[in-house]
Order: structure tokens, then sequence, then C-alpha cells
């Protein structure tokens, strides 16, 4: 399930960006509701700025990502004014099904997995999902059946920036508070999970769009699991993204292990 | 028409290393034209080829289809009129989309691509009595990842794909090169077919005489850059293979 090949690293600065958006608008009485567009046209604006230095200023896809992030950091900085806002007592969007809090958490995540996976799905499967697909497959073959790959890619890095702002958005509502650091490393995590998806993609022959958005879905919650248990097994948390990294190393190198053990 | 107009190419220009790969080239082709291309490698037939795709601009001169100057267009709005096959028979296709989906984006190559899902049943219906024609079997694997498929069945699924939308000029950039002998054939003949059925403008470059003599209604031989011979039909007709051979040595 990789669309680009390109590890877009403004992730990091787009998920505390959607924090960041969230923490400012809720405490201001504003409505999840209304934050909730505000955070998406965030993050896809940085997203636009990372695929419009890419195609335009033809700057590496990896480096544009960076320059952007780094950027971001000082952004989310000076609209926090301070590099922690707690989020304790604001109507958030997990206070829904007040009642039962566990249930209510797992709802609320659904819900919202359940609906964007959904648009998801449905945009990959029209013709500009098909473009969007074929530019990250073949370039030369998408220019040459008039896809302008250029503006393709800037959708797409917008598309992924503000799921990811999305994200921010949830996680600091669940957690209770944004933290200017919150952001670091997510890009590994994203990686992860897709890996771990496109692993089982492959194993099991999957073709269809919407199960495979389906085991992205589970390949994210596998990866979290998994740092979770080793957290349980007495792992100390200030190593935590020292056990992501070697989480995704040791998935990235499976494929390469295997084969030398042929 | 197409019509290349007194076209020069040079590659790093006002530097030690500067290559003249055109000089001057002028060329007419009607529609419905099949040339074919022969040349030396670095005779300037790829970049005569680009030029008119919109891969490159030339340094000097002009390019008209139909009376409109296109020497500026892009590519990708050339896309509009303009298909090509490469030689790598990767190239044409992509590989992670499903058969199916390959040949949606054909299908739409010259509009918008829509929020709209085009892969309905009739569309497969469509494709599966298109590609049944091929004889490959390939009808019963229209949702496998194109990239499955060897380089002599994509190359004709390349051909077939050219023509799903409209299409007025085919560019064909050594298409057969890369295949086995029996693949090669068999792309020919499916350009040769769509060449007919569509009545395109064909440009077709190829090192292999047999080839040029078999297939095209013209035959232009390039040469540092130049255009050195430029036999009609009727010529082309009675040209022996030993003749051909020998403008190359």
């Amino acid at each position: 399930m990789k669309i680009f090949k390109i590890p877009d690293i403004t992730t990091d600065g787009s998920f505390t960006l959607g924090a960041v958006v969230t923490a400012l608008m809720l405490p201001a009485d504003m409505s999840f509701w209304m934050a909730l567009p505000v955070v998406l046209l965030a993050g896809g604006l940085a997203g636009a700025i990372t695929g419009i230095i890419h195609t335009r200023l033809k700057v590496d896809a990896l480096l544009a990502g960076i320059l952007v992030m780094t950027a971001l950091y000082s952004v989310n900085l000076s609209l926090m004014q301070r590099s922690n806002i707690p989020l304790i007592n604001t109507s958030t969007v997990f206070r829904f099904w007040d009642q039962h809090q566990l249930y209510g958490d797992l709802a609320v995540a659904l819900a919202f997995s359940v609906f964007f996976a959904g648009c998801i799905a449905y945009m990959l499967k029209t013709d500009f999902g098909i473009a969007m697909r074929a530019t990250g497959s073949s370039p030369v073959m998408s220019t040459a059946m008039g896809v302008n790959t250029n503006t393709m890619k800037i959708a797409g890095l917008s598309l992924a920036n503000a799921l990811t702002a999305l994200s921010g958005f949830l996680i600091s509502q669940y957690q209770g508070f944004t933290d200017i650091n919150m952001g670091i490393g997510i890009v590994i995590a994203g990686l992860g999970s897709v890996l771990i998806a496109d692993t089982l993609i492959q194993m099991l022959h999957i073709r269809s769009m919407a199960v495979q958005l389906v085991f992205v879905i589970l390949g994210s919650v596998l990866f979290q699991m998994i740092l979770a248990v080793a957290l349980s097994l007495g792992a100390n948390p200030n190593l935590l993204k020292l056990i992501t990294a070697m989480l995704v190393l040791i998935i990235v190198a499976i494929p390469a292990l295997k084969k030398r053990s042929d | 028409m197409l019509k290349v107009e007194q076209v020069s190419k040079i590659f790093n220009p006002k530097r030690s290393n500067a290559v003249v790969a055109l000089s001057n080239v002028s060329l007419q082709i009607q529609q419905g034209e099949f040339v074919t291309i022969m040349g030396t490698n670095g005779s300037g037939k790829s970049t005569l080829l680009n030029l008119i795709a919109g891969n490159l601009f030339p340094s000097s001169g002009s390019i008209f289809w139909n009376d409109e100057d296109i020497t500026r267009v892009p590519e990708y709005r050339r896309s509009r009129w303009m298909t090509r096959v490469f030689q790598n028979p990767l190239a044409g296709t992509a590989p992670e989309l499903s058969i199916l989906d390959n040949f949606r984006l054909a299908a739409i190559r010259t509009q918008s691509k829509k929020l709209t899902i085009g892969t309905g049943a009739a569309f497969q219906q469509k494709v599966s009595e298109q590609v049944s024609a091929l004889g490959l079997g390939l009808e019963h694997k229209l949702h496998q990842p194109i990239g499955m498929l060897s380089g002599g069945q994509r190359q004709a699924l390349t051909l077939l794909m050219s023509v799903m939308d409209e299409s007025k000029i085919l560019l064909l950039d050594e298409p057969s090169a890369a295949l086995d002998p029996r693949s090669a054939q068999r792309v020919l003949q499916v350009a040769e077919k769509i060449i007919a059925q569509h009545r395109l403008t064909a440009l077709y470059i190829t090192h292999n005489i047999k080839d040029a003599l078999q297939y095209g209604s013209r035959l232009i031989q390039m040469s540092e850059g130049r255009i050195l011979r430029d036999i009609s039909f009727e010529e082309k007709k009675n040209l022996q293979p030993e003749t051909v051979f020998k403008w190359f040595n």
C-alpha cells in the first residue's frame, strides 16, 4: 500500500501542527467540529508546501520534507507560545459518549478510521485515484497518459499530511495535552505500520484497495501493540524511540535476511 | 500533418562537451503515414522522436501539427493526441496497477481525471474484448498487477492501450528491440493493425533491416543529425535488404 515511493518527513511537523491547532481552538470554546476542518487544512497546506518545494524547485523529496518539518517546529512553537498545552478541562471528541470511557474511545477511533479509510478507498478507485497511484508506480507512463505528475504529487502529499494532522488532532485530545515534541519519530511509526501491512498484503495476495486500507490500519495497531508489549515487559520508556527504530529496522531487513538464508 | 521545420538540437551548448544531436532537420509527414526511421546510434533518431513527443525542446526551429505551432507545448499536453511506445517494454505500463486500471488510465488519456469510478462492468467488458484479441488469455487476468506479466505481453498491451482514447500520432521507439523474435513479431503486427484501423500518423525507429522493410509506408535514414535518405512507399517495395545493409557500411 505505497502510493508514492517518498518517505515524507513533513509528517513529524504536521502531526504536531494538527495537535497545536486543536490545543489552540478547543480551550477557546470552539467545538472539535470547528477545529477539524482547520486541522485538515493546516496539515494539507504543510504537505502542499513540501510538494511544491519538491516538484517546482526540484529539491529531493526527502530534503523538502526535512526543510518543512524543521520550519514547522518554529511555527508550532510560536503558535503555542510554550512547549506544552494541557487539554484537561476542555470538551474533546472522546467525551462524545461520556459514560463508558473505554468503549467510547474505541468507538470514536473506529468511527474516524472507518469514515476516512472509506473516503480514501473510494478516492483510490476513481480515475483521479488511478492517476495518483500510477504517478507513484511509473511517472514516465503517467506523463504519457496525460497526468500532470507534479500536481498529483502535491495533491498526494497534501492529502497525506492532512490525515497526519488529523492524527495529531485525535492523539492530543486522547492523551489530554499537546506537546511540541510529540511528533518526533511519527514518520517511523507510519512507515513501520505501512511496511507491516505491505508484508501481509503480499502474503495474502490482496488486490482490493478497501481491504488493503483495512490492513494498513491493522498494521498500525499491530505496530503500537508490539511497542506496548515491549514496554509492559519492563523496557525503559526512555528507550521507546530506540525500540521503535529497531522494530522498523527488523521489518525492513526481513526480505534481505530471508534471501541470505535461502 | 506533422511538420518539422529546420529543427536543431544542441546538448550542453557553448561548452567544451557540446553535442549537435540534430542540425537543421526538416520533415513533413501526412496523416496516416507510417514512417520507419533507421540510423546508427547517435544519428539523432531518438532526439527527433523526443522533440516531437515534447520530452525535449529544440534549440532552434519549429514543430507544427496541423498548422498549430507545438514547439514548446509540454509533453503531458501533447499526450492529448500523441502516444508513445518505448524501447523498454516495461515503460508503457504502471507495474503496481492492475491491467484494468492501466487500461482505464489509457482510456482517459485526453480527459481530466475525475473523482468518479470508471472501471465498472461495461468498461471491464470492453477491455476484456480488446485484450482477448491478442490470444494470450490475459482477459482472465484483468485484476492482476500488470507487473506480473512478461515484457512481450506488456508491450502488446501498451500498444492496445495507446488507442483506447483518441489518438492521432503514434511514436514507436524500437518497441520490439528488447523482445524475443516471436513477441517482437506480435508487437509489430499489433502496431501495424492499429495504425491502419485508426489512420494514425506513425513514426517507428528500428535497427532491424528486415522489420524496416516489412513495416511502414516510408523509410528515412538518418546520419549525424541529418536526414540522409527519404524513400517513398513505391521505392521501398523494391528495396533489397542487401542494399540497405550497404548503407551502414
